[in-house]
């Protein structure tokens, strides 16, 4: 990997790799778009979707043919024989609908709201989800396992780990439907659904947010546990214990350092996601974030959504990727980028 | 008086198993004491039980240790941990995995200063540097504030050594500090450690496989079998004559110019299986010199000279008087190894090439076949 754009570019090499990381990441969009259209379409045509957006009954054919021709869906999926030259190509669906997103230029969606100003909008109820949900989550599960760890191979860590696989074997769906119904239904502590901007809309993200923590306690602690587990006992603590320092000393400033190296490869790609949200929490708690914008996307065979969410959950996924390379040069003195 | 002294300690793992069975020696100031013995005989877990760091799983049993006067079984963990990097200090077998991989060495040294001598900011940035130029690392200020990946092997265990006396130790456990180094670093570790040794007048236990090292460094040394010491003697006793037919046997396995060309001896037979002997000597199986006696009852611990002892029934006084007739005799002409070791002696001393008498199967698959 090395090699030629070392000497390039020795004087910095970080950023030379960042830049042919973003390269590589080009083809791979192309790959994700060709992807999602082929998918799309193999279920769709665009009269089915025609059909699906003015209601299936008393749909004429000129109704079809113009809703179409308003939204750019009247030409070929692939190649346009009719036209020639560079027109073959680009005077189709596929270009039509997939070039601009390269320049983040999303379009409309098929009710004619600019896409673009839609993933502004929506972009804060996601956070406003998802990432108390990841930050408190973070510190729950790396607390959680920690704790069993010191108390490694004790009836408290047993009952942790037991905890930790019955958590795990329930599925997310109940968490939150058994939520809603504890604690809005029965106990009217939060409304059961519904959004609102500001301090007015704590109410309504409480609860996502807890049973989303709640949901991945299991797997979570019970991963980590693993990492810290398999640190704890190599040579070097037994170094560290043999210079007289406390264990809590030797598990914060020796293992978890170390430990840190594993853990950021789960937890780091999944920052950029956090602006994507969550498809289930977002639709069961009517939160208008961009994961329910997804999901209800899906549902009305709107093209244009499906297709640029896909295509940005795509770039926040390799750019989570990239962010996870920097990030062990920031714990692993080992691991250089070049 | 003795700075660390060993009372019948045992250690042995929850299930009952006695990896440490009734060890007792002890450790003047300024010393050198080698424990040596194979792989698996309990040599590293006595160590640890010293240090009170025995890991999951294995715990003390009874005995007792006294360092500097104070009953270290006694201490509660808080003053264990005064003790354990200031008053006493470990280095161990793979320099490589000792480290913490993420820390720079300075810090890694630092924090010792800051423990037990309250040396903090730029005068415990300043002590480790004399510290590990002291260890003999070239350009100090500069690896002082690098990892350890960036160090070779030899290089880290100096940085453990140095780590090791940032607490001014009056005792050092040097677990197998050579046996992960190449044969030339060996040679400049242990002279590091005996220059460290006479400058600060600290004792070492030394623990080892390598009758090499022991016959460079060691006062005095203890030779353990499957848990147990089976002799201890001073250096020159045990060179010059060793009792216990295992130690005639290690001898008898080294290689000598005066055996060029013929097959290395080795002992038969295999370590027996932790707790699997309940009666008898330990070593009996392998030995051919033992007799009925042998298989039924523990060998006591038996003084044959000053400061040399022994535990077989060929030098008990009922094993070695009148009684056992065929053992006395088995035993006399049986010193297969005094013979050997009048070669082997001048060898080994000499130390132009430390032998590996003790093929350490983990480590050294091969270790026989190596040595020439």
């Amino acid at each position: 990997m090395s090699g030629n754009t070392v000497s390039t570019y020795n004087t910095c090499p970080m950023i030379a790799y960042l830049i042919r990381r973003i390269l590589y990441a080009v083809p791979t969009l192309v790959g994700v778009n060709l992807l999602t259209f082929a998918l799309f379409f193999v279920v769709n045509t665009p009269d089915d979707m025609a059909r699906m957006q003015l209601g299936i009954k008393r749909v004429t054919p000129e109704a079809i043919e113009k809703w179409k021709q308003q939204r750019g869906y009247d030409k070929p999926l692939f190649i346009n024989s009719a036209t020639g030259g560079a027109g073959k190509l680009t005077d189709t669906i596929f270009w039509q609908k997939s070039a601009g997103m390269f320049v983040f230029d999303f379009g409309y969606s098929d009710d004619g709201r600019s896409i673009a100003r839609e993933i502004a909008t929506r972009m804060g109820p996601s956070l406003a989800v998802a990432l108390p949900t990841f930050l408190i989550g973070l510190v729950v599960y790396v607390s959680f396992a920690l704790l069993m760890t010191l108390f490694r191979a004790t009836a408290l860590d047993m009952a942790g780990v037991a905890l930790c696989v019955l958590l795990m074997s329930i599925s997310g769906l109940f968490y939150i439907i058994g939520g809603q119904f504890l604690v809005s239904k029965l106990w009217h502590l939060v409304p059961i659904s519904g959004y609102a901007g500001g301090g007015e809309g704590f109410k309504f993200v409480v609860l996502p947010i807890v049973i989303g923590v709640v949901g991945g306690i299991g797997s979570s602690s019970r991963w980590y546990r693993t990492i810290f587990i398999e640190e704890i006992g190599k040579d070097y603590v037994r170094t560290a214990r043999a210079k007289g320092l406390s264990e809590p000393r030797v598990m914060f400033t020796h293992v978890l350092k170390n430990a840190m190296i594993p853990v950021l490869t789960g937890v780091v790609v999944v920052i950029p996601l956090l602006f994507m949200g969550s498809l289930l929490t977002e639709s069961f708690f009517g939160i208008p974030g961009l994961g329910s914008y997804t999901i209800d996307a899906i549902n009305a065979q709107d093209f244009s959504v499906v297709r640029a969410m896909v295509f940005l959950g795509s770039v926040l996924y390799i750019a989570g990727l990239i962010l996870t390379d920097v990030s062990y040069t920031m714990v692993d003195p080992r691991v250089r980028l070049s | 008086m003795s700075l660390l002294k060993v009372d019948n300690l045992v250690t042995r793992l929850r299930n009952g198993a006695r990896i440490v069975d009734d060890i007792s020696f002890d450790i003047a100031a300024g010393e050198t004491f080698a424990l040596l013995g194979e792989s698996g005989c309990g040599k590293s877990m006595t160590a640890l039980s010293l240090m009170r760091l025995l890991p999951d799983g294995v715990v003390n049993a009874s005995g007792a240790v006294q360092m500097d006067g104070v009953a270290l079984f006694d201490l509660r963990e808080r003053d264990m941990r005064e003790m354990r990097g200031g008053r006493m200090a470990m280095i161990f077998q793979e320099p490589g995995l000792s480290l913490n991989p993420v820390m720079t060495v300075g810090r890694q040294i630092a924090e010792v200063l800051a423990l037990h001598h309250d040396l903090k900011g730029a005068a415990a940035q300043q002590r480790s540097i004399e510290l590990l130029d002291q260890v003999g690392i070239p350009d100090a200020p500069r690896r002082v504030r690098e990892y350890p990946f960036r160090l070779s092997g030899g290089m880290k265990q100096r940085v453990m050594i140095a780590m090791a006396l940032a607490g001014s130790p009056r005792l050092l456990i040097a677990d197998e500090p050579t046996t992960a180094l190449d044969v030339t670093i060996q040679a400049q570790v242990l002279q590091l450690l005996r220059d460290t040794q006479s400058r600060t007048g600290m004792a070492m236990l030394l623990i080892t496989h390598d009758l090499g090292v022991v016959a460079e460094n060691a006062h005095r040394v203890a030779v353990m079998y499957a848990g147990q010491i089976v002799e201890q003697a001073s250096r020159e006793q045990l060179f010059a004559r060793p009792l216990h037919p295992y130690t005639q046997k290690l001898f008898a396995a080294l290689p000598g110019a005066a055996r060029a060309g013929q097959l290395l001896s080795a002992i038969s037979g295999s370590v027996p299986p932790l707790g699997s002997i309940k009666q008898g000597c330990r070593f009996a199986a392998r030995c051919d010199q033992a007799w009925a006696r042998c298989h039924e009852q523990n060998p006591e611990w038996t003084a044959v000279a000053e400061g040399q002892g022994v535990r077989c029934h060929l030098y008990g006084e009922e094993g070695g008087g009148g009684k056992g007739k065929g053992g006395r005799g088995k035993g006399r002409s049986g010193a297969a190894g005094f013979p050997f070791s009048l070669i082997s002696f001048p060898f080994t001393l000499a130390g132009r090439r430390p032998a590996s008498a003790l093929p350490d199967p983990q480590r050294h698959p091969a270790a026989c076949g190596r040595q020439r």
